[in-house]
């Protein structure tokens, strides 16, 4: 039994990450409890199924609110790798409104602060570019089909990209780029939960974790994606 | 016009000697330090020149600071001010570096914009400049500098409590003490607008509350009547009456009568608040603080604030914030301004900017 806390900035990447875990490992045996920064504590949200002897734990850490994911893992990294004895811990947080010449720096920062902890190789950042929402449109599938159903053409020439085979990082705004698309269709995107869950829920993840015409669309999700596997091959 | 630096000592060679260094002030700013490092005392500083340019209080004190004039313009005046055993040795007012008012103990030179001469004048020793030698025409800098020290106005939000009820003498003293608020809120009870917006805002920063009033009562046969204030809340059937409201609610309702009442008449201001958010619980100090940066945002307010509220400090832009480092009688500010580098290494950390006081900084210098 192997444990991983991930920490995200808020609801969008948590609700990825649970629909992603869900459809990777299934069927593997594994339990999700997701816990959400109230104050100075994690609140818990949900707890998992409780199988006899999990391959996986998961905790999803939702920081949230004013508070930043690498002072939510700071504070609680001796704790959770020493005392609690978890495997890894994942922080996933974007890189807006950062500009992207800063991608370098802010990792380097974020392993500075480790870089006296004996578990200093087992604690790792992920920054999307420029939002997790990025990770969302490499799949364009998603708007081909209902409730959306548009075609390629359509955004193409409305919105002058190419959702195909333009490198997703190089938008400035993904959730703005996300929210015309959806308008396109007669819905919308704002970050709300429900929407949020709608779109994760229809995500191909087979199709993103694998589809290799999409390592150089979503660099970001291609690290974290081989970084996650590493951790469960050295782990498991 | 805002106040842009402050450098400060006092005692200079005796035991009780103290100085803060390298404060940089914006319109907005918070003060940040762990207790005891002297961020109370930094309001003081600045709180009793105030006092002792419009003749409230005779302290000691050598200040250097630097003021805009306003935002659109670019004049920069620079004011050296020595008090000593309560004897003015040194007066220095610079306007965008130009000596203009060099003043010794009771000889002085200062610059008149009306005839664009230099004048010796004889200042009694004991007394400021400032006080003694006003002149519109002649000497607006003067005018400008007091008018400053005017318009101050300091507070303890966790001085505040509602129980405590300040009646005030004279109508500036409605503005002047956020325990003579109900006061405040009775005189302003007829105007419409500006009681919406004070509900407003209360749900804003998370009270559910519907009206807010003041009225007269009476406290005992021989006190007479005090105002007190009152509000109804959304989810409860009554009112809550002053006594029982809570501190944390009190405060803020204070704070945001007197807020609304300057921006609504445009009183260009500096707004020096100690321990903001004491009192409050986390969301609504963040949401305070927030409140208070925007409703000034745009306006000749400026706000000066201390607090170790650590939702209230990660709510607010790092360049905003002085922390404040004491080693024995020395403090010095460390800000964006004077330390940009390091500032811009601690943002690309991702941590909160509270941790910015914490032991990493040093690992960031090198």
């Amino acid at each position: 039994m192997k444990k991983i806390a991930f920490f995200v900035e808020g609801h969008t990447e948590k609700i990825f990450l649970e629909y992603f875990l869900t459809e990777y490992l299934a069927p593997t045996n594994y339990t999700i409890d997701t816990y959400l920064l109230v104050g100075d504590n994690f609140k818990t949200i949900s707890k998992g199924i409780d199988y006899e002897n999990p391959s996986y734990y998961f905790y999803i850490y939702t920081v949230g609110n004013d508070e930043r994911v690498s002072s939510a893992i700071l504070e609680r990294a001796d704790n959770l790798m020493i005392k609690e004895g978890y495997d890894a811990i994942i922080g996933i947080r974007d890189l807006f409104p950062n500009n992207r010449t800063l991608l370098n720096q802010i990792q380097n920062s974020f392993e500075s602060l480790f870089s006296d902890k004996e578990f200093s190789h087992q604690i790792f950042l992920f920054v999307s570019i420029m939002e997790v929402e990025a990770w969302f449109l490499a799949d364009y599938n998603l708007f081909l089909e209902p409730p959306v159903e548009i075609t390629i053409e359509l955004i193409n020439e409305t919105l002058n990209i190419d959702i195909v085979s333009d490198n997703i990082e190089t938008y400035r705004n993904p959730t703005t780029v996300l929210d015309r698309i959806m308008r396109l269709g007669g819905g919308s995107y704002s970050k709300h939960q429900t929407e949020v869950h709608s779109i994760c829920s229809r995500l191909d993840y087979c199709f993103l974790c694998f589809d290799v015409t999409f390592y150089s669309r979503i660099q970001a999700f291609n690290n974290f994606f081989n970084v996650f596997n590493t951790i469960l091959e050295d782990t498991a | 016009m805002i106040l842009t630096k402050v450098d400060y000592f006092e005692n200079k060679n005796k035991p009780n000697f103290w100085q803060i260094k390298n404060v940089i002030l914006g319109q907005h700013n918070i003060f940040v330090g762990l207790n005891a490092t002297g961020k109370s005392r930094l309001l003081n500083v600045i709180n009793n020149l105030a006092k002792i340019l419009t003749q409230k209080i005779r302290r000691n004190g050598n200040w250097d600071l630097e003021f805009l004039k306003n935002k659109g313009s670019k004049v920069v005046y620079k004011y050296e001010l020595r008090i000593n055993n309560l004897i003015i040795d040194c007066e220095k007012i610079y306007e965008n570096g130009t000596l203009i008012l060099d003043r010794e103990k009771e000889k002085g030179t200062i610059f008149s914009k009306k005839t664009n001469e230099t004048e010796e004048y004889s200042p009694p020793i004991d007394e400021l400049t400032i006080n003694i030698r006003r002149d519109l025409e002649h000497y607006p800098f003067l005018e400008d500098i007091i008018n400053w020290a005017k318009e101050l106005l300091g507070y303890t939000f966790s001085g505040v409590q509602t129980n405590l009820i300040t009646v005030p003498m004279k109508p500036e003293g409605l503005l002047t003490d956020l325990n003579a608020v109900p006061y405040l809120l009775l005189e302003s009870m007829n105007d419409e607008n500006l009681i919406n917006k004070i509900v407003e805002d209360l749900n804003e920063i998370g009270y559910s509350v519907e009206k807010v009033g003041a009225r007269k009562q009476s406290v005992g046969a021989n006190l007479g009547e005090v105002s007190l204030v009152s509000i109804k809340e959304l989810d409860l059937k009554c009112t809550t009456e002053q006594g029982v409201m809570s501190q944390g609610m009190f405060r803020a309702l204070s704070l945001i009568v007197i807020l609304e009442h300057i921006v609504k008449h445009k009183i260009s201001s500096t707004i020096v608040i100690d321990d903001l958010g004491e009192g409050l619980d986390f969301e609504r100090s963040s949401k305070l603080t927030r409140l208070l940066f925007e409703r000034t945002k745009g306006t000749n307010i400026q706000l000066i604030v201390t607090s170790n509220d650590r939702f209230l400090i990660n709510a607010v832009d790092l360049k905003n914030i002085n922390f404040l480092k004491r080693q024995g009688p020395n403090v010095e500010a460390l800000n964006y301004s004077n330390n940009k580098e390091l500032f811009d290494k601690f943002i690309l950390t991702g941590l909160n900017n509270f941790d910015f006081l914490s032991t990493k900084l040093d690992q960031l210098k090198n």
